[in-house]
């Protein structure tokens, strides 16, 4: 038996179909799955209520009696809200998706906050202001938006998500949530918000990422 | 029938072979523990610095991907070509290796046994969708959402399957009594010849011709090396 051995070419089989079912997965595995992501329990390993944490620096910490949130640059009306005035504000609720350019996805997602554009509305945006820059009190990371892109009017200052405030390490008190687009322009511990000229590249931007950040590369594109 | 008998070794892996293997798993452990820290919510808390890691995750992963093809394209590409066409052609002594009624005691292995065969062809497909996938997340704004969202679920899945096989792999290469002689082959590129007669009978009794030419080609870049 072992004279003349009959060679067959199952490492290649093994081979093959991986790869096929590698490739049907990138292909299809949207449909399978819904989209969802992973099933809960490696959800609950990597992540926090089906999202993952990204963090750039330290999380920073939130005091309700010192937490300031300032409206300033290119403004007729400065504007500095403490927590209490923040909830004080006309709120909305909105569902959604939540996207990451990493691959995960987390629906049926009740955000309750302020819409971005009743601030700015409040802060009499001067002619020359085209564009807003979000920074974030950890220190380190920043976006921005055009002014058109930030007064769609589902833009939102999320400060519950569920029902409960936002947890510390998903943006506590107040993250930025722009439905049409990824993630990363969804700033947490949103602490400042500057009128500008023109847009600027964020803190992934610069790294490289796209500063159109927009879910539909085909449609839904604001005016620039 | 083989040459310097009385040494009681006999080359195992070439420098090019060790070359890609290292290579492939230096890459590998780094892109691991990498993303692992980007992957796992409280790591990535404790660490911070995403960036870094995700210059370091890229790096290693292109490392891990296409380090060891470049080093079997600058070295003995012919005995990488032969180790990757051996794990491809299984004869019927490979094929009884996974048999669950077994009464021989055992299939005699070839230079790779049908585990080996079966990890490299594994480990052949998971790199080259690693490198795939990561690619299309690393430059998701050019691919749409649906795409974007299927690799990192494929990337994740690679990962938590590759974890299980690689664990296996260092259990037979480290910790398995009977095996693990081989990382001497894959440190050195030497193995003892009893050790190969007992583990790789079929390897040792037929060795191919490539592995037969690698022999005198390192023994004598040795003696040119040497003094």
């Amino acid at each position: 038996m072992t004279e003349t051995p009959l060679l067959r070419p199952i490492g290649r089989r093994l081979f093959l179909g991986l790869s096929a079912l590698g490739a049907g997965s990138l292909l299809f595995g949207h449909a399978v799955t819904g989209g969802d992501g992973e099933p809960g329990l490696l959800a609950d390993l990597i992540g926090q209520n089906g999202f993952r944490i990204y963090t750039v620096a330290p999380i920073p910490t939130f005091d309700p009696a010192t937490w300031r949130l300032a409206l300033d640059g290119l403004v007729g009306r400065p504007l500095s809200l403490s927590y209490a005035d923040l909830l004080a504000q006309p709120s909305v609720e909105q569902r959604g998706t939540f996207h990451c350019v990493t691959g995960w996805s987390v629906p049926n997602l009740v955000w309750q906050g302020v819409p971005l554009r009743a601030l700015l509305d409040t802060v009499s945006p001067k002619p020359d202001a085209k564009a807003v820059v979000l920074y974030s009190s950890d220190g380190a990371y920043t976006d921005s938006l055009t002014l058109d892109q930030a007064l769609t009017p589902d833009v939102l200052l999320a400060y519950n998500m569920n029902g409960q405030p936002l947890p510390l390490n998903q943006g506590l008190p107040v993250r930025l949530i722009v439905p049409e687009m990824y993630g990363y322009k969804s700033v947490k511990w949103v602490n400042r918000i500057e009128l500008a000229p023109s847009a600027i590249d964020g803190y992934w931007e610069v790294r490289g990422y796209d500063r159109d950040a927009y879910l539909d590369k085909s449609g839904s594109r604001a005016p620039a | 029938m083989e040459p310097d008998g009385d040494l009681g070794l006999v080359l195992r892996f070439n420098r090019t072979q060790r070359a890609v293997h290292w290579l492939h798993a230096g890459g590998f452990v780094l892109a691991l523990l990498s993303g692992l820290a980007l992957l796992v919510g409280a790591a990535e808390e404790l660490i911070g610095h995403r960036f870094v890691l995700r210059v370091i995750h890229i790096g290693a992963g292109l490392t891990f991907a296409l380090a060891p093809l470049l080093a079997a394209r600058l070295g003995d590409w012919h005995s990488i070509r032969a180790d990757f066409r051996a794990a491809q052609w299984w004869d019927a002594e490979d094929r009884r290796f996974f048999a669950i009624t077994d009464d021989s005691g055992g299939s005699r292995a070839g230079r790779f046994n049908a585990g080996q065969k079966a990890n490299l062809m594994f480990t052949a497909a998971a790199t080259l969708f690693f490198l795939i996938s990561g690619a299309i997340m690393w430059q998701y704004f050019r691919f749409d959402r649906a795409l974007v969202q299927n690799a990192g679920m494929l990337h994740d899945t690679l990962t938590f399957t590759i974890l299980v096989v690689w664990l296996g792999h260092l259990w037979y290469a480290l910790v398995n009594p009977r095996t693990r002689h081989s990382m001497r082959g894959m440190l050195s590129g030497y193995v003892d010849r009893s050790w190969a007669a007992s583990v790789h009978p079929r390897w040792l009794g037929q060795p191919n011709a490539s592995s037969a030419a690698e022999m005198k080609i390192d023994r004598a870049a040795k003696q040119e090396g040497g003094l």
